[in-house]
């Protein structure tokens, strides 16, 4: 397999032309079901950045993704394909819910990062074994990967079902008891979805940049990533390097899970966080798997799905449909060089070419 | 009588430079044209111009003074233009004649492969050529030469009267080298024209009626073969009079800096590659490994470098014992460097930065690192100060390493392993498809390093390379060395047939 780990950074011309694309597919189905294209993409346009509460919504579900996000784009620097983070993430956080149901003895102070700390064990064991596989066994790590997602989501399922139900539920719903309340974060301003939880988002990110461009792991993470051959040769040491990559993103999935938990739900629920891992790697994909890249790619995301629900809840236009919308756009973002190939480019160009000529004509004429 | 081939004023532009400008070639039908010029003066971009696979931004291009498009390889076939690439485009599992008429297969009227007459038709084509084949056997199987035989007659078979040939000689043993070269006289004979591409003067002066020089994208010279000299085309090359010989003090040679005994290696069919290699290097000297590739030489460095662990026998670096099990990390730790073979996958990462490039091997090194941290901008300034010295032609070390050519590629890796002053330095095929300036440049630094007194390990297939620069020559013959001379009493040709495996010359 030959991947290539460093894609050409998706710049604003594609952006542009792929949102534009995308809406407009948008547009025609939207009109072709019947319904009212402008009113639809007018809501999804307001419930993402239309106030500040919509804003702070579209922040809150950009706040997983940068967990997952960051987890897919480390483990792509360094060449392996973590499709398993929503096992990961499962894992880990029923793992800190179980801390936080047990220990409502313990300060805040300690119960929350013990709780990270579990998820974050969990999670990288989790990953553990497709790393395994790859490095040790020598095969793929993306099938053992994308296996351990079913596993982890029916078995987290197993475990809520026999032994922590919460009380007064008869199975119909598979959730926890509530974690103990000192872990339980408070939105930032009441009537507001957002939580503390977007700052630990962003220091995640954030340690993801120190580490591509300070350290000497990154480095070697990178290297690994991009050429094994040539960082073999220079004396790293490859299959550590992507065991390592993966419990790290292992880590930051279980993370994330338990992060939306004491932010959000404050249980655990069956289903509790609908696709965060694949919405992750996608995250990563956007963003070139660059730390700032797969930032806004997070909150892209996030104001999409913030949309989309607002389409969902004021529109006759079901989340179904909301979703194809979102996902056209994303399809054609990750389709680089399409600003290229519409013809946009050489618009852009011409516009640049034009606009500076007038400068110049404005300069003489001055 | 037209010119067989005539690029008049081919311009070919890519962005950020200009590989052809103005160029024209003439190549008469019937004659062997040499196309020579360093790395980067745009002889490939000139030749896959007229192999339909690049658009010249102006010019034409006359077959057989008609005037032609060529939009893509197909087009260029159809008007009988063959190019034997320099890497070879066989398929290694399939039969020789299965190979040659991939391009046009011989069918039964059901649509079905008739091997038995595509068989017949390579044997025929072969005599007719003089380029016998068995075309049964396994193209996998073939040495080198033969397979190149195999690519010839592909192409022949597709009809072409024009040939280009992308540097076929340097793959080939001197004994193979002249028998091809013999293959193009014939070729010419039956009227075929050869564009043939080298950098190697003298088969240049051996077989081509014409010679045209590219520098910089222009062409600088137009000569008869017999009109011309060696030296003149070479300063049409490099804008410069040049000397061939790289100045050299006797060697000091002092204590023994790398030692190997007794080395075996299988490879992972179970083949053996190394059989009982022993050897030694001292301080101040260089060693030369001369001998065709695929004879041991790759897996000899990678076993030396920690490349591969499944080998036996000892190595002994300096006073440091070397442990199987040591990775290369180890070993560069114990003084070793290497400037490897195969510079685009494990001398370098194309796809990663010049700057992440430089600071490969060097993540101990304390101008730019502290524990844990690397500081990008002080491995800038090391870089840059390194690449000057070394001449090495980028644009920003943010650059991919892709971007630079294969000399200032190469360049650059030898830059960057001599800057970790290695007490070993491992230098393989170290001017492979590197310009003559760029070759020179190599050459001098290398016997600078073995004047401050390290121990260098040279293997090259290119036999004036190993004569020219080594101290002591060992020849290796099928994963053994069949002898050791000396290169200043004997005969480029005495090396040759050692290669070859006919035991000779003198320990």
């Amino acid at each position: 397999m030959n991947f290539e780990f460093r894609q050409n950074p998706i710049n604003v011309r594609t952006a542009l032309a792929a949102i534009f694309i995308g809406t407009l597919i948008g547009f025609v189905m939207v009109t072709l079901f019947g319904y009212n294209p402008v009113e639809v993409f007018a809501t999804l346009l307001k419930g993402a950045f239309g106030s500040a509460k919509n804003i702070a919504t579209s922040l809150r579900w950009a706040t997983p993704l940068m967990f997952t996000g960051v987890a897919a784009a480390l483990s792509f620097r360094g060449g392996m394909f973590n499709f398993g983070i929503d096992g990961q993430l499962y894992f880990g956080s029923l793992a800190a819910t179980i801390v936080g149901v047990i220990c409502t003895g313990v300060p805040g102070i300690i119960l929350i990062p013990l709780m990270m700390l579990t998820s974050m064990v969990c999670g990288a064991l989790w990953a553990f074994i497709p790393a395994f596989v790859r490095v040790k066994l020598n095969g793929s790590e993306i099938v053992p990967a994308l296996m351990m997602n079913y596993v982890a989501i029916h078995l987290t399922d197993y475990i809520v079902h026999y032994y922590f139900l919460a009380s007064g539920t008869n199975g119909d719903s598979l959730k926890t008891e509530r974690i103990a309340e000192q872990a339980q974060f408070s939105p930032l301003a009441s009537g507001y979805q957002l939580t503390g939880a977007i700052f630990i988002g962003l220091f995640v990110v954030l340690a993801f940049w120190w580490l591509m461009k300070k350290s000497k792991l990154g480095y070697g993470i990178s290297m690994s990533g991009m050429n094994p051959t040539f960082a073999r040769y220079g004396g790293i040491q490859v299959d550590r390097m992507r065991i390592l990559v993966m419990l790290l993103s292992g880590a930051l999935a279980g993370l994330g899970g338990a992060v939306e938990i004491m932010s959000m739900r404050w249980r655990f629920e069956s289903g509790f966080a609908p696709s965060f891992g694949n919405d992750g790697i996608l995250t990563a994909l956007l963003g070139s798997s660059t730390p700032l890249g797969t930032l806004i790619g997070a909150i892209f995301m996030g104001a999409l799905k913030s949309g989309s629900l607002a389409v969902e809840r004021y529109t006759d236009v079901s989340r179904s449909l909301a979703t194809v919308i979102q996902g056209l756009i994303i399809c054609f973002v990750s389709a680089r060089l399409i600003s290229k190939y519409i013809g946009f480019d050489k618009i852009a160009e011409n516009l640049s070419v034009l606009f500076h000529f007038n400068r110049k004509a404005g300069e003489k004429d001055a | 009588m037209a010119y067989a081939v005539e690029m008049r004023n081919i311009t070919k532009r890519f962005p950020g430079v200009v590989a052809n400008q103005d160029v024209t070639l003439q190549v008469r039908w019937g004659s062997i044209h040499g196309l020579i010029g360093e790395n980067g003066a745009g002889k490939t971009t000139l030749m896959k111009v007229l192999y339909g696979m690049y658009h010249p931004d102006g010019g034409e291009i006359l077959i057989d003074g008609k005037p032609v498009r060529l939009k893509d390889p197909k087009d260029a076939i159809s008007h009988s233009i063959g190019m034997v690439h320099q890497h070879f485009t066989l398929v290694g599992s399939l039969t020789v004649a299965q190979n040659i008429i991939l391009g046009k297969p011989i069918c039964k009227k059901t649509g079905i492969l008739d091997l038995d007459r595509a068989n017949k038709e390579v044997e025929r084509l072969g005599e007719e050529y003089g380029l016998p084949v068995n075309p049964k056997a396994f193209v996998k199987d073939l040495p080198v030469a033969m397979q190149q035989r195999v690519e010839i007659l592909k192409v022949l078979y597709l009809g072409a009267d024009i040939l280009i040939m992308d540097e076929p000689t340097a793959v080939l043993t001197p004994q193979e080298i002249q028998g091809l070269l013999n293959t193009l006289l014939l070729l010419k004979e039956k009227g075929k024209s050869i564009i043939l591409i080298t950098h190697k003067l003298r088969e240049l002066m051996s077989v081509t009626d014409d010679i045209t020089v590219l520098r910089g994208g222009v062409v600088t010279g137009v000569v008869k073969t017999s009109e011309a000299s060696e030296k003149r085309i070479a300063s049409m090359m490099v804008g410069k009079e040049i000397s061939f010989e790289v100045p050299k003090d006797v060697a000091k040679p002092g204590e023994e800096v790398l030692k190997a005994e007794h080395l075996y290696y299988q490879d992972k069919f179970g083949v053996t590659m190394l059989n009982d290699v022993s050897f030694t290097v001292r301080k101040g000297e260089i060693l030369g490994i001369a001998g065709v590739q695929g004879n041991g030489q790759t897996e000899l460095i990678e076993v030396l470098s920690g490349m591969t662990t499944r080998y036996q026998g000892r190595i002994v670096f300096g006073d440091r014992e070397i442990r199987q099990s040591d990775l290369p990390l180890k070993r560069r730790e114990a003084g070793l460097g290497h400037i490897p073979e195969d510079r685009q996958t494990m001398g370098a990462a194309l796809a990663a930065t010049l700057l992440e490039n430089f600071i490969m091997g060097g993540l101990s090194d304390l101008e730019y690192t502290s524990p844990g941290m690397i500081s990008y901008s002080k491995a800038a300034t090391v870089a840059k100060g390194q690449y000057e010295h070394f001449d090495v032609k980028y644009a920003s070390l943010g650059e991919p390493a892709g971007a630079l050519s294969g000399g200032n590629l190469q360049k650059a890796i030898v830059a960057r392993e001599i800057y970790r002053n290695p007490q070993i330095l491992i230098a393989a095929q170290p001017s492979r498809g590197v310009d003559i300036g760029a070759t020179m440049f190599i050459h001098e630094q290398l016997i600078k390093l073995r004047d401050a007194g390290k121990g260098i390990l040279l293997v090259s297939s290119e036999l004036g390379e190993v004569m020219s620069l080594s101290d002591r020559v060992i020849v290796m013959y099928n994963g053994a060395i069949v002898g050791e001379v000396d290169p200043k009493n004997s005969s480029e040709e005495e090396l040759g047939l050692m290669m070859a495996g006919m035991k000779g010359g003198h320990s």
